[in-house]
């Protein structure tokens, strides 16, 4: 699985990298970065996690391919 | 985890701070997965601090400090479509869900701004209008899902009992704070009324003062504190306390949610620790 970045909606809150550290984070502007690119199971529970506290609804999983 | 409310999912408006936090962290604690909105901004009308992101991230940590999970979205219950949008994602997510609190409120009853018909319209559209959204967003699926369910509405002792004490406390926005908040026993009523047959039951609560970030700002204090002491009687219980705690309402509403109330319907509970004998 991979972490799906809406950048339209994105507003750069952060709640997700709180709940995700070491699959996301701001960067110095302010805009998410992806860190993971092929999720582990483990990993894909703790990204659905970050998508779920996502304030407007901008993450979202997808397939790897 | 088991607990009373292990397997069920709560609907919360006003999540991120105040009594809509507290509501959260307690069902979790039951063993509810949580869903829920707030708008995390301010209303022009509204002249102390309204919640923020951040707010709404702190009760997103603390949820999940109890191993629960939450879906927390940035909404406007004045938004029948913004309140669908963040239940069709709860949906999604939980696959159901058992419990609404219509909790969002806002209280531009004292300030700069409280006095205009701007505060009474706010008023009846986040507490009164809000509130119906909220239920109309989300009863369908507690009536499909067919095993019951409990919507509790946050009202007030507004709602059961004059705030104002003097003619000089008089505002538009308290007017409408307090209309609005006497409404909703009628709206519980009648939901309660139609759903009954569907084991889903609709009280509202009403609580005294309570210490959140609504009732405790530099608004309030400056207007009853310093200008119009009189108001402070609207605001006395009868037990020794000045407030009671978000944490107390949770209780309540907790209960609510739980079969341990499974025949309480279209009632109001008051905690308002003896506000109404005074």
């Amino acid at each position: 699985m991979k972490i799906s970045v809406d950048r339209d909606r994105c507003e750069g809150y952060g709640v997700c990298a709180e709940v995700a550290p070491d699959l996301l984070h701001l960067d110095d502007d302010g805009e998410l970065v992806v860190d993971v690119e092929d999720l582990t199971p483990e990993q894909t529970e703790t990204a659905a996690s970050a998508a779920r506290v996502c304030p407007v609804a901008a993450l979202s999983l997808r397939d790897a391919g | 985890m088991q607990g009373r409310l292990t397997g069920k999912v709560a609907f919360i408006t006003g999540l991120a701070r105040g009594q809509g936090r507290a509501h959260a962290l307690r069902l979790a604690s039951e063993g509810a997965d949580i869903v829920g909105l707030d708008l995390c901004a301010q209303i022009d009308t509204v002249d102390y601090p309204m919640s923020t992101p951040d707010d709404l991230a702190e009760t997103v940590k603390l949820v999940e400090g109890l191993d629960r999970r939450i879906v927390a979205r940035i909404g406007d219950v004045r938004d029948a479509e913004s309140i669908r949008s963040v239940v069709r994602s709860g949906l999604d997510e939980f696959g159901r869900l058992d419990f609404v609190i219509a909790n969002a409120g806002i209280m531009p009853i004292w300030g700069e701004h409280s006095d205009t018909m701007a505060a009474w319209q706010d008023c009846l559209d986040v507490l009164l209008t809000g509130v119906l959204n909220t239920i109309e967003a989300t009863y369908p699926q507690l009536v499909a899902q067919g095993s019951g369910g409990s919507i509790v509405i946050t009202s007030s002792m507004a709602g059961v009992a004059p705030m104002m004490r003097t003619l000089e406390g008089r505002t538009l926005g308290l007017l409408g704070y307090s209309a609005a908040k006497a409404a909703l026993v009628n709206l519980a009523q009648n939901y309660a009324s139609i759903l009954a047959a569907h084991h889903i039951r609709v009280n509202t609560v009403h609580p005294t003062g309570t210490r959140t970030p609504m009732v405790v700002n530099e608004v309030m204090a400056n207007h009853v504190v310093k200008d119009h002491p009189d108001d402070l009687k609207a605001l006395v219980n009868a037990m020794p306390v000045d407030m009671v705690e978000p944490e107390d309402i949770a209780a309540a509403v907790a209960w609510l949610c739980s079969d341990d109330s499974r025949y309480f319907t279209g009632s109001s509970l008051r905690i308002d620790a003896g506000a109404s004998l005074r």
